[in-house]
């Protein structure tokens, strides 16, 4: 692929205590990543330099404050700088409130440079979540923070998980059952269909097809077990389907998965969502925030403090990530 | 003789009559325990031709079904009538299919038959024909209650040999989940549950896992109440009870291999969250059991499927399945033969 059509990808390196930095470095330098797109790190410059140190990554990090001063043909390493306070002390696999801030710091970093186009889209490395909660800081996954740095509201940014040729996108996502019941709207159940169609094409499917779950048992059952299939979700459908959109349902969200040549799966729950990815797929999920207007994936898995500075860390999740976001497994498969 | 199994006709315009046929057709190949059909004898035989099945049908007192069995289909034929056509009900369908569950309870409750093995039904048609009960769990409840005079609480359990889940909640709508489910329902489940995992499938200490209602069974009240206000109390009354359980548990990390070790069956909350896994892991052969009753009943875990009904296209895999198990638990063989064949 030729050289400036490849896209610049932001790797908002995470925790910087976690695997985050070290996974995020050897995704920057994977062979592969880099035939597909232009990574550029974000971090704080001493906490990705441990971290290199640590891991044995000998490739020199260059330091930049825009994209522009961004080069990839002479080995070194793209680093936005998101620096921690002056003299923030640094260890490996420590909770800390000021780790907590800079792991939304560089996220938050990161989505600007998308949202300035310094960069196509952005992957995000673990956080820690109880850092971030000793930041004082109401953190509940990365859709809803991306919705707020982009200035939409925090329920109209849907996750998309992504595993093998199979896409989830939650209408609600962390919300107790009973909020999730009042937030179903024939508004929100759309604009789900329609982020998810807008999603799957900047991803290069070109002729996205849809299908959406019930929010009650059997899909409600002709009405029999709940009404919001009949009153709320086949409409959204219908109203999608005379925007052009292929998308099919509402169907049973216990046996919908089953179907065939489906892009993505429409559910309503987190739960009806998230038992079936995590029983199907083998810990390589991506979460794609979608419908805001930037494109953004995190990786499924921790910080793993437990082996943060090791050099142990497996970087696979967040590789395949990156190469989604880059296009480069659709590509692959018409080769 | 052996003990034969009761199967009931189910709704006779559904796929009932056909996968009933099939089974009986596979006996041998398959290995099937002896069963017997609760039916009109010549509505069956008029679908077995229809199908383009030779199946001899042959009228029998359950007592005989077993001598018969490999010979011919054994049928204790009803009185009722049966007239639908494939995916047509019409005015005897409800009649004939009451008349078959009634049947077959009178069978297990007698001890002729080992176990019974239900064939779905369309509630719609129930309902339009008068039955006043939601559904065929809740009839069979009231029979055993009537014949024993205890009170018989039916719970639904969907086993196969990966997984077992119960829904302490069914076919309500998910806004009123919430509202219904109480500290009396899920405990009150679970006695059932680790009663009958004891007594019909020999697990000595059943393990229970119980699914929070909310996201990360609620995250410490930031995703819901529920949670902390009527699940975590109710565990706390099971495992009051001398009963091995544990939770909430967020339901989307406790079906995974490794979790799955831990317990016998998952108790959740809402229908969904007991069916996505379970079809998820085994979509062909989970199989419906009652615990709760004084006999033991299983079903399939499909519906009536009138598309299909008449076609020869029906699976009768989950059927199979449903004998089988019907016939490790009547047989008072319990889990250890289940795991084995499982």
């Amino acid at each position: 692929m030729a050289h400036a059509q490849r896209p610049r990808i932001a790797i908002a390196t995470g925790d910087p205590s976690g695997i985050g930095p070290e996974i995020s470095l050897k995704t920057a330098l994977d062979a592969d990543v880099r035939r597909w797109c232009r990574p550029i790190l974000v971090g704080d410059p001493m906490a990705v330099e441990r971290q290199a140190a640590a891991a044995g990554v000998s490739a020199p990090l260059r330091v930049i404050v825009n994209a522009a001063e961004a080069d990839w043909d002479d080995g070194a390493i793209n680093l936005f700088a998101a620096p921690m306070p002056p003299g923030t002390p640094f260890a490996f696999g420590r909770n800390d409130a000021a780790f907590g801030r800079a792991t939304l710091e560089c996220a938050r970093r990161a989505i600007k440079a998308a949202l300035a186009g310094e960069v196509e889209a952005v992957v995000a490395a673990p956080t820690n979540q109880t850092s971030i909660a000793a930041a004082g800081i109401a953190f509940d996954g990365y859709p809803s923070f991306v919705a707020r740095e982009t200035g939409m509201n925090h329920h109209d940014v849907y996750l998309m998980l992504c595993f093998g040729d199979t896409r989830i996108v939650h209408t609600t996502l962390h919300v107790g059952v009973a909020q999730a019941v009042a937030l179903i709207t024939r508004a929100r159940v759309a604009s789900a269909i329609r982020a998810a169609d807008a999603a799957l094409r900047r991803l290069g499917v070109p002729a996205p097809k849809i299908a959406v779950g019930g929010l009650n048992p059997h899909a409600g059952e002709g009405g029999l077990f709940g009404s919001e299939e009949g009153t709320i979700i086949a409409p959204a459908i219908a109203d999608m389907r005379a925007g052009g959109i292929d998308v099919a349902g509402p169907f049973g969200a216990d046996t919908m998965f089953h179907r065939k040549g489906v892009d993505a799966f429409v559910v309503m729950l987190h739960d009806q969502g998230h038992i079936t990815a995590k029983l199907l797929a083998e810990n390589r999920t991506a979460g794609l925030a979608i419908g805001s207007p930037i494109l953004f994936s995190s990786v499924a898995h921790g910080s793993a403090f437990d082996i943060a500075g090791k050099g142990e860390a497996n970087p696979a999740a967040m590789i395949e990530a990156v190469k989604r976001l880059a296009g480069a497994d659709r590509a692959q498969r018409r080769d | 003789m052996m003990r034969p199994l009761a199967l009931t006709l189910g709704e006779p315009a559904g796929i009932g009559p056909d996968i009933a046929l099939a089974a009986w057709r596979d006996r041998r190949a398959l290995a099937l325990p002896p069963f017997y059909v609760i039916a009109d004898a010549d509505f069956l035989a008029r679908r077995a031709a229809a199908l383009d099945l030779a199946i001899p049908i042959s009228a029998a007192r359950p007592e005989d079904a077993a001598a018969v069995f490999d010979s011919a289909l054994p049928v204790e034929n009803l009185a009722q009538r049966a007239t639908a056509s494939p995916g047509r009900p019409d005015m005897t369908s409800a009649p004939v299919a009451i008349a078959s569950l009634r049947a077959a309870a009178a069978a297990v409750l007698a001890g002729r038959a080992c176990a019974m093995v239900t064939n779905p039904v369309a509630k719609n048609v129930l309902y339009r024909s008068g039955f006043s009960a939601p559904g065929q769990t809740e009839f069979l409840a009231s029979l055993a209650s009537e014949a024993t005079g205890k009170l018989c609480k039916g719970v639904m359990m969907l086993w196969s040999p990966q997984l077992a889940v119960v829904p302490v909640t069914i076919h309500l709508p998910l806004a009123e989940v919430a509202q219904r489910i109480n500290e009396d329902l899920i405990v009150e489940t679970a006695r059932v549950v680790a009663a009958d995992l004891r007594d019909r499938f020999a697990i000595l200490a059943p393990r229970i896992a119980v699914a929070g209602l909310n996201p990360h069974a609620g995250e410490g009240g930031f995703l819901g109440h529920e949670d902390d206000a009527i699940v975590r109390p109710a565990i706390a009354r099971i495992a009051a009870a001398g009963i091995d359980v544990r939770g909430p548990l967020p339901a989307d990390t406790m079906f995974h291999p490794a979790a799955r070790a831990k317990y016998d069956v998952a108790l959740c909350m809402y229908h969904d969250q007991a069916l996505i896994p379970i079809k998820t892991l085994s979509f062909d052969s989970a199989v419906n059991v009652t615990l709760g009753l004084p006999f033991v009943r299983t079903s399939p875990d499909h519906g009536t499927a009138f598309d299909i009904a008449g076609t020869g296209r029906a699976s009768p895999a989950s059927l199979v399945a449903a004998i089988r198990l019907a016939h490790r638990l009547g047989a008072g063989k319990g889990a250890a033969a289940i795991a084995v064949t499982g």
